[in-house]
């Protein structure tokens, strides 16, 4: 391998780069604005949730129980209403994502200490989002029981409130967050996004950097050059890699000062697979442009193989452990998987070389593999 | 072209159109590998996101620190089952139980005192603790709520138990039903969701990338001095490239959510592709301001593909609007494309028919009529 020519290869790439500016600022500019909003954005944290009340019974207890929800930062009451009909057309206009119905004798039957039911209705188009608004609504519900019943309890015994909250409550739960308490979700999203915006700009950048050669023609100096396929291919990377690297440090610096995540390991041992993640990416790009002639075909490869896959497979929206067999063992073929499992371990948990060792051999093994793959896909002498 | 010379106006206009078009349709079809993974995308690639995707909770590894070792702690114990849960092991000590959370081989560690069965049996109130990795925080949270359910509904229980001697107790139970998915059948609103995804990448990009093309190879300016206005210039990369997003959708629709995957629909696919025809429009005039406002492929992928992610968080189907800041809630009203995600839901999930969701049509067509009105401005201005 010829050092110079490497060289002299990346140095014109690297001009041509610069010299397109919007190209360059885009490529600068739009990921950590990309990651300001999408951090911002994504929220898991619940509020307001509309909800409606058809109440048959319209006594005390019903009343009580439509004041829970009131009180509740959680839910949006938006009123009651009069018949099943409205609760159908509400939540399928999405105005309300769910709806209580109090049966008649409600009172009469929690009044004379007898079990009674409320049914719930949830909108179920969103699965998970369903999940979470049930959740919640068996929440109020349950604390609204345990209030009645010890009332009831102390009345009929004749004991305090306090003993017979005791009693009603014999086991409760103590639930801690480790690695992040407060649960923001800033900080779970914020490091998330340095994996989504690295793994679509570099193959990007990269495949239309070849392809663009093929259709201008300019390829052809390449090939009838002195230039070896592993000199090309590295030449074409260094540049690629070196601007996607820049990028990874600005996604970096925008996760510490503008998400202020708290980074708690170690700071040389996560930037190796930063880097290391670009160049898979980087790398993942050149395959793509030399299966391809045309850019467009080249973009939405791109996408196509790194970003949609990314978002879906890589932990940071759907957990690892939801995904099905077939979808854990695409999640462990992408190298996203790995730098996330990086990311979780430098940002929150905190872990030192040890844990990250795992995941830069992984990464390091994918670059060497995907550039003996690209030396090889590389041909001077295309067919056609 | 000479027996049209003497029909009428629009009868000349329509014939370029059709022109125009089939042109853009030829250029799309030699592009085979294009073409292939267009196909790949709306058959195999939706089956897959389909099917092997969970947002629910599945296989979170627990581990258990049980101090105590008799009957009630190993009932407990029990009730955290498939599939939510995945029992990892039985541990002696807290600090081991931290470390599998910091390895990532489990999600949650719940901590038993040693006088539980005992307290229980006794009366005395008693306190568990659960220790979750919130760096997880998608898992987390359906983690906690999860296990907060068990252990209030085992509380619940133990508390009816002890007191045998007076059945009766005021207990609310709630009776609840999700609508629209009774069983939390996640895969039908996952394919849709999916095909959406497909639809908005498909109809930015083709037009987009069909205009950049000729732009950087100069053969616009054929274009330009032909009889063709801009309108029609615009709507010849537009028109042909929403038959094909058209077409595709149908194939998904039959062949992999009613065929393959064996799930019924609930409204009008007609309708649905109505709705489908109008925001494709749209999303493609976006695709042509893109490319007429920069200058070539490598900087319409950039901006398209990071607008891309940003507009689906703003839709509205990970973060619903009740949860979103308040100072990107506009945007997302703003934003064709939650509109479409509400009605194609509505449609497709609920069954909604015209009259439910002529709203969201309304919108879809208001703000895509504007963004189309304002890329044609642009386009008209750029080739001055």
């Amino acid at each position: 391998m010829n050092l110079r020519r490497v060289a002299a290869l990346s140095l014109k790439e690297i001009r041509e780069i610069t010299r397109d500016r919007l190209l360059f600022t885009l490529a600068f500019l739009l990921p950590p604005l990309m990651m300001v909003v999408i951090g911002f954005g994504i929220n898991s944290d619940v509020r307001e949730i509309p909800i409606v009340i058809l109440d048959d019974d319209r006594s005390q207890s019903s009343r009580e129980l439509a004041h829970k929800f009131r009180d509740s930062q959680y839910f949006n009451f938006l009123g009651y209403v009069d018949h099943e009909r409205d609760i159908r057309q509400l939540i399928t206009d999405n105005k309300a994502r769910a709806a209580i119905v109090i049966p008649l004798r409600f009172h009469e039957l929690l009044h004379s200490g007898n079990p009674a039911k409320v049914q719930t209705i949830i909108d179920g188009v969103i699965p998970a989002r369903a999940e979470t608004v049930g959740g919640y609504v068996s929440s109020v519900i349950a604390s609204f029981s345990r209030q009645r019943i010890t009332e009831h309890l102390a009345y009929t015994q004749g004991i305090t409130p306090s003993s017979a909250a005791r009693q009603v409550t014999p086991i409760s739960l103590e639930t801690r967050f480790l690695y992040n308490e407060a649960m923001t979700s800033r900080w779970a999203v914020g490091p998330g996004c340095i994996m989504t915006v690295l793994a679509f700009i570099p193959p990007i950048l990269a495949s239309v950097g070849v392809v663009r050669e093929k259709e201008n023609g300019s390829i052809d100096n390449v090939y009838s050059s002195t230039l070896t396929r592993p000199e090309f291919v590295l030449g074409k990377l260094i540049p690629y890699v070196l601007i996607s690297s820049i990028s990874f440090f600005l996604l970096f610096i925008t996760a510490l000062l503008v998400f202020q995540v708290p980074f708690r390991g170690s700071a040389i041992a996560f930037s190796v697979t930063g880097i290391l993640y670009v160049t898979c990416t980087t790398m993942m790009g050149m395959i793509i442009s030399f299966f391809v002639r045309s850019q467009i075909a080249a973009v939405i490869l791109a996408v196509l193989v790194t970003l949609i896959p990314t978002l879906q497979y890589s932990g940071m929206i759907v957990p690892l452990s939801s995904l099905s067999q077939a979808g854990q063992v695409q999640a462990r073929m992408l190298p996203a998987s790995y730098f996330y499992e990086a990311i979780q371990a430098s940002f929150l948990k905190g872990s030192g070389f040890p844990q990250l060792l795992e995941p830069t051999a992984v990464l390091l093994f994918y670059s060497l593999l995907l550039y003996g793959l690209c030396c090889l896909k590389f041909s001077k002498r295309p067919a056609s | 072209m000479s027996r049209t010379k003497h029909g009428s106006p629009t009868l000349l206009w329509s014939w370029r159109l059709a022109v125009v078009c089939r042109k853009e349709l030829k250029q799309f079809l030699r592009n085979w590998i294009l073409a292939l993974f267009m196909l790949y995308a709306f058959t195999m690639m939706a089956y897959q996101n389909a099917t092997a995707i969970s947002q629910e909770l599945k296989n979170a590894g627990l581990v258990v620190i049980d101090n105590d070792r008799s009957k009630a702690s190993r009932e407990l114990i029990h009730r955290f089952h498939e599939p939510q849960f995945r029992f990892v092991d039985q541990l002696d000590s807290g600090r081991e139980g931290i470390r599998r959370l910091d390895d990532g081989e489990a999600a949650l560690v719940l901590d038993i005192p040693s006088n539980f069965g005992q307290d229980l049996s006794s009366g005395r109130p008693t306190q568990l603790q659960l220790q979750l990795d919130g760096a997880d925080s998608a898992r987390a949270y359906l983690a906690a709520s999860y296990a907060g359910n068990i252990v209030q509904q085992f509380s619940t229980e133990t508390m009816q138990q002890r007191s045998v001697d007076q059945q009766r107790l005021p207990l609310v139970e709630n009776d609840q039903r999700v609508w629209f998915s009774p069983n939390h059948e996640e895969t039908l609103f996952l394919a849709i969701q999916d095909l959406a995804q497909h639809i908005f990448l498909f109809s930015i990009l083709l037009p987009a990338s069909a205009l950049a093309r000729e732009k950087e190879r100069g053969t616009v300016e054929q274009l330009l001095v032909s009889p063709l206005s801009p309108l029609q210039i615009m709507l010849g990369k537009i028109i042909p490239m929403v038959g094909i997003i058209l077409l595709a959708s149908v194939v998904t629709l039959f062949l992999i959510i009613e065929g393959a995957l064996a799930l019924n629909v609930r409204g009008s696919i007609g309708l649905f592709l109505g709705v489908t025809a109008l925001f494709s429009a749209s999303a493609a005039g976006l695709g042509i301001l893109i490319a007429s406002l920069t200058r070539n492929m490598g900087q319409v992928g950039i901006v398209s593909i990071t607008l891309m992610p940003i507009m689906f968080m703003l839709s509205g189907s990970d973060t619903p609007p009740e949860m979103m800041p308040d100072a990107l809630l506009p945007i997302m009203y703003l934003s064709p494309l939650h509109h479409y995600l509400n009605a194609a839901f509505g449609i497709l999930i609920k069954g909604a028919d015209i009259w439910m969701v002529w709203d969201s049509i309304l919108f879809v067509a208001l703000l895509g009529g504007c963004v189309f009105a304002f890329s044609l401005f642009r386009f008209r201005r750029s080739f001055r």
